[in-house]
């Protein structure tokens, strides 16, 4: 996520600055860009979606244990593997949309 | 276990206990409600959202200001998170502070970017 900044921006920018770019922001999905195919570039935002929730329900995660005191070894197991299984889940409903599987 | 409070403290790494402790979740938590703000705009929007109803969503003073903020906050979230992964990991003083300072300049650019981009909205 930190090396790939610059994508998210490029992202950011190319989708909300003018009808024209907008067009290359939904190029770059199907057509592709820089050279690479577009299934490429949505292997690579899928994989930063992943990145992100995983980050952020680990996130809550954290914020739970701290407003609970929820500190056993048992809850941090039950807690690591609800997470994973959230992340994935939710990465693989929205990797389904991204590749317009629905 | 050797004593490491008061004045034997061994002072290493940066800022202890609750200062990044604190900003690393409320940078978290602005993160999260942009997040859960824009994708309830993208749920309740009806029809296709093309670059009209995209772009409308960004360019109100408030969500504008929002979006700055947690830039903003994402860039410190980020430098903190980085920069303990460099304290963790990298131990030759001289590597370390090249990551640190790579890290500020990298960051710093694209706060500077993602913030033109919001701008000129």
């Amino acid at each position: 996520m930190f090396l790939l900044l610059p994508f998210i921006i490029w992202l950011f920018d190319t989708s909300v600055s003018s009808e024209i770019s907008f067009g290359k922001f939904k190029a770059a999905f199907s057509v592709g860009v820089w050279g690479l195919p577009g299934f490429f570039i949505k292997l690579i935002t899928l994989g930063l979606i992943w990145a992100f929730l995983h980050h952020l329900i680990a996130g809550l995660r954290h914020l739970y244990m701290d407003a609970t005191h929820s500190v056993t070894k048992e809850f941090g197991k039950s807690s690591a593997i609800t997470v994973l299984i959230l992340s994935i889940g939710l990465t693989v409903v929205l990797g389904a949309k991204l590749f317009g599987l629905y | 276990m050797s004593v490491n409070f008061g004045s034997k403290r061994i002072v290493v790494g940066a800022h202890y206990g609750l200062r990044d402790w604190l900003a690393q979740r409320v940078t978290a938590a602005l993160i999260a409600l942009l997040t859960a703000v824009v994708l309830f705009q993208i749920i309740f929007t009806s029809g296709e959202i093309g670059y009209d109803k995209w772009a409308a969503i960004f360019s109100g003073q408030f969500m504008k200001s929002l979006t700055f903020a947690t830039i903003l906050a994402l860039i410190y979230h980020v430098w903190v998170g980085m920069r303990d992964i460099w304290m963790d990991y990298i131990k030759p003083t001289g590597i370390r502070l090249f990551l640190q300072i790579f890290t500020i300049v990298w960051l710093l650019a694209c706060a500077g970017w993602a913030i033109q981009v919001l701008w000129r909205l």
